[in-house]
């Protein structure tokens, strides 16, 4: 599905006296199958982008392509919900949409809304829960009962019970304890690879940037600074120093195992990558 | 969804928006009173200017101003068609087989419209210019009184100002989680009833457990900061009526005055 933005703005209370200019002139491609990352500091108008995503906003001027669907400004847009089951959008804190009884009712809820039959629905509803490492017993509990943790993956099992082609995260890991930000890394990592989901995620975590995504799109005030592939990103020293961007502690290892005398790969992206580097060399 | 202007504060530095909280607010509360006296047409054009006055010391956008007055154009539609109806007074200025139009029920509908509009007009001037805060201070300032029968002047201002300060966290938090059921598939706009009946309990339910949780930790929060109920406060910004708060009180006072005066011999 073809993610494409053309000269893209977004103002909010634009008829008001504190109109204020969220995105302007944004021309994105975004690559279809892959992991892309979009970084920036808070205000930068990330949450913004992400919304056109689905046309929850719906952009003051420009237009999105996204697959069959064209997004134009000014204009009633229809079929929104057809968009809407296709790009799933997991929001910041996405554990306080639950609302059902039963965490299961939970996750059939979406599909169930957007007409899919009730059986399949449920069945949809188990296997979305099962990818997201919720056990059967916890089916018929209520979603309070939960975890923080468990909470996230339940509501970000509702998205994925949508089965759409697009997902779209914003600060997926924020405020999850160290583990359970690896095991959502982890799960958001096998959606792309197994299920072949195009994945865009909103992160403040630059090492889980560099370490799990293909391409980063790099904003600030508003506007798109750099969009390529991740690796590339953080070898650019001009642009980190211009933009006070914080490195990875995975490349700042690998400068210091440079400067060391070690050679490293300069695609690894992980520590474990980097071991395994520098355990071949010295057992040579 | 769409922002309300209604009671929103505008953050400006304007000549109103430098006044008193507490002269504004009485200033407001002595020129509503007036609004209501008056029934012939001649002191209306008075308190217009007023109005007028009013925004433009402001700093107000008129389009803001419009804005928030078009909801008192229904209302005056709706009361027309009332007041056709059922006021059978004055004389008959149009009439159709036997359907008849009395002036008194123009006059009557005219008369209330310019009053609700005028009331808008200097409360929105007070909210607008106003900050949450310093408007509970100045409803405090008012209910001091209340305190010698022992009522809680203090908390009852600490629970308003609270309850506005929240109001636009909470719509904040209600607009998202809207966005996110939005993007579940459910639809706000359309759908029969048990479709409306589950929208609407998949924003109320969400919303409740986020105030409460709010609410708790807002608890916590004050109590680590030494906050006790029923103890005496201070205030860390005292408030000091100067020459321009005193004059505003002045003209809206002598307002009132002289239309009771005129009132109570006939005149109007």
């Amino acid at each position: 599905m073809r993610i494409h933005f053309e000269k893209i703005s977004y103002i909010y209370d634009r008829n008001l006296p504190f109109a204020h200019t969220a995105l302007s002139d944004i021309e994105l491609d975004i690559r279809e199958g892959k992991i892309t990352a979009i970084i920036g500091e808070t205000g930068s108008g990330k949450s913004t982008l992400v919304q056109h995503l689905n046309a929850l906003l719906i952009p003051s001027s420009g237009q999105i392509e996204l697959g069959d669907h064209l997004i134009k400004a000014n204009e009633k847009n229809k079929n929104l919900k057809k968009l809407r089951k296709e790009v799933g959008l997991v929001f910041q804190f996405p554990e306080y949409q639950l609302f059902e009884s039963t965490i299961l009712d939970d996750v059939a809820f979406g599909p169930i809304r957007f007409g899919i039959s009730k059986e399949e629905s449920y069945e949809r509803a188990r296997s979305a829960l099962s990818n997201v490492g919720i056990s059967p017993i916890l089916y018929d509990r209520n979603p309070m009962e939960l975890s923080g943790g468990q909470k996230r993956r339940v509501a970000i099992a509702g998205i994925l019970a949508l089965d759409p082609k697009i997902l779209v995260l914003d600060e997926p890991a924020a405020g999850l304890d160290p583990e359970g930000a690896k095991r959502l890394v982890d799960l958001i990592v096998s959606l792309n690879r197994e299920f072949n989901k195009t994945i865009i995620l909103v992160s403040h975590d630059n090492d889980m940037v560099y370490s799990y995504t293909d391409d980063t799109v790099f904003m600030r005030d508003g506007r798109v600074i750099y969009h390529g592939p991740t690796l590339d990103l953080f070898n650019d020293g001009e642009l980190i120093k211009k933009n006070h961007l914080l490195l990875p502690t995975v490349v700042n290892f690998k400068n210091r195992l440079r400067e060391a005398g070690f050679e490293v790969d300069e695609n690894a992206r992980t520590i474990e990558q980097i071991a395994e580097a520098v355990s071949r060399r010295i057992s040579r | 969804m769409k922002r309300f202007t209604f009671g929103r504060y505008l953050p400006m530095n304007s000549f109103m928006h430098n006044l008193d909280p507490r002269a504004k607010l009485i200033a407001v509360l002595l020129l509503v009173v007036a609004v209501f006296i008056p029934s012939s047409f001649i002191p209306y054009i008075l308190l217009a200017v007023l109005a007028g006055c009013a925004i433009y010391l402001s700093g107000l956008d008129l389009r803001f101003i419009l804005r928030t007055l078009r909801p008192i154009l229904y209302l005056s539609l709706f009361l027309l068609l009332v007041n056709i109806l059922s006021l059978k007074r004055g004389s008959v200025i149009f009439s159709f087989k036997g359907f008849e139009i009395y002036s008194e029920a123009l006059v009557f509908t005219f008369k209330i419209t310019i009053r609700l509009l005028l009331m808008l007009v200097y409360t929105t001037c007070l909210t607008a210019t106003t900050k949450p805060l310093e408007l509970t201070l100045a409803i405090e300032f008012i209910l001091s009184p209340l305190s010698l029968i022992k009522f809680p002047t203090q908390e009852v201002a600490m629970m308003i100002s609270i309850a506005l300060r929240f109001i636009p966290t909470l719509s904040l938090e209600a607009e998202r989680i809207v966005n996110a059921q939005k993007s579940r598939g459910v639809d706000f706009e359309e759908g029969h009833m048990s479709e409306r009946v589950s929208a609407m309990l998949s924003l109320v339910v969400p919303l409740f457990t986020i105030a409460f949780e709010r609410a708790y930790e807002l608890a916590d929060a004050m109590e680590a900061r030494g906050y006790i109920p029923g103890e005496r406060r201070t205030c860390a910004r005292e408030l000091k009526f100067k020459n321009k708060d005193y004059s505003l009180l002045a003209i809206s006072l002598s307002v009132l005055v002289l239309f009771i005066f005129l009132k109570l011999n006939n005149h109007f």
